[in-house]
């Protein structure tokens, strides 16, 4: 009986609703034109670029190797057919690297270049470092996610084998004595 | 006390209770959208349901819509009308939520536009809004007449006023 009611009030109800929807139109359009942060009525960019896009998950989880797994001496070498890859930026890549090592600086929201996986794939071997410096405002952060152990992953998941991240990275390196080259070509 | 009167007496509590619970979540829920309306803009977008032309309209009106009439659902003003809009929009939030569900969007829902007020969008948040138009249509199908709306008040304003 009640929902019969409420159906046979429904068109008066509907007019009532689009009225308060029109008052609070004016309302709200007024109070956005007079509000210091108002908005465009319409967007003048797209919001594309705004929009949160997440990483494509990362499907495999690469190694992490110290430096006492690869060289049994205690030195600094690395072991033959190996390549070691050197993910920071390239203006650090040159004020000094591994030597031998080249630079894909790797950024989380662009990947790896296509190429640079081929490159990577003629090598049996694919060793990964950053700088492993502490983060002096957050040095926790730091070591959980380390571009290094990111850029060895999603190698790893673009089908390289053997990938292993640096444990310590270039910090670890030199604190075992290992020197380091300046410039070269990435 | 009679039968009659006491279902009578819970229908009105039911009624009041409903009625500020629903009025006060659209409230809640507005307050955070007013006050940042471009992270709201941007919450719409993220659906990718809507084109971009729309969305700052929708963010300009819809959490005034939702104050507006979360207000005059509390007092009980047209609670009927109020009942259409906050329905109208709890469809229109259900078919986003699923859609996003349904696309594999990775977001919150952007209901409250506040991180804190929000886990991220699952099918939780879907049974939750379904059951906010639940309660909704509970309202919705209640007599005009039930005690403790302005609308009650206003009728027996009318009806005494009609017999002189």
């Amino acid at each position: 009986m009640a929902l019969k009611d409420a159906l046979k009030a429904l068109p008066r109800d509907c007019v009532v609703a689009f009225v308060v929807l029109g008052l609070t139109a004016a309302i709200a359009l007024g109070f956005n034109a007079v509000r210091e942060n108002r908005l465009d009525l319409v967007a003048r960019e797209s919001f594309d670029s705004l929009i949160f896009q997440p990483c494509p998950e990362t499907l495999e989880e690469a190694g992490k190797a110290s430096l006492d797994d690869l060289d049994s001496d205690g030195g600094v070498s690395f072991p033959a057919g190996a390549v070691v890859v050197d993910c920071r930026s390239p203006e650090a890549f040159d004020t000094g690297h591994i030597p031998g090592a080249v630079n894909i600086h790797y950024d989380e929201l662009e990947g790896v270049a296509e190429q640079d996986v081929d490159r990577l794939k003629t090598h049996q071997r694919v060793i990964v470092y950053c700088d492993g410096w502490e983060d002096e405002e957050d040095p926790a952060e730091r070591y959980t996610n380390p571009p290094s152990s990111l850029l060895a992953d999603e190698l790893k998941s673009q089908g390289l084998e053997h990938v292993d991240s640096l444990d310590g990275g270039l910090k670890a390196y030199l604190e075992k004595g290992g020197s380091l080259e300046k410039g070269g070509t990435p | 006390m009679s039968g009659t009167s006491w279902k009578t007496n819970l229908l009105n509590f039911l009624d009041l209770a409903a009625r500020v619970y629903l009025g006060g979540v659209f409230i809640l829920a507005a307050w955070g959208k007013i006050l940042d309306p471009y992270n709201f803009a941007i919450s719409i977008a993220t659906y990718q349901m809507m084109p971009d032309q729309v969305i700052n309209i929708m963010a300009i009106v819809m959490p005034w819509l939702e104050v507006v009439a979360g207000v005059l659902l509390i007092v009980g003003l047209q609670t009927r009308a109020q009942t259409l809009l906050i329905n109208g929009m709890l469809v229109m939030f259900i078919i986003a939520i699923i859609w996003a569900l349904a696309h594999d969007l990775q977001m919150q829902c952007g209901c409250f536009a506040s991180e804190e007020a929000e886990a991220d969008m699952s099918i939780l948040t879907v049974f939750r809004d379904v059951a906010w138009l639940a309660i909704g249509l509970f309202i919705w199908v209640l007599k005009p007449q039930v005690r403790w709306r302005l609308d009650a008040l206003i009728d027996r304003i009318r009806n005494r006023t009609a017999t002189g």
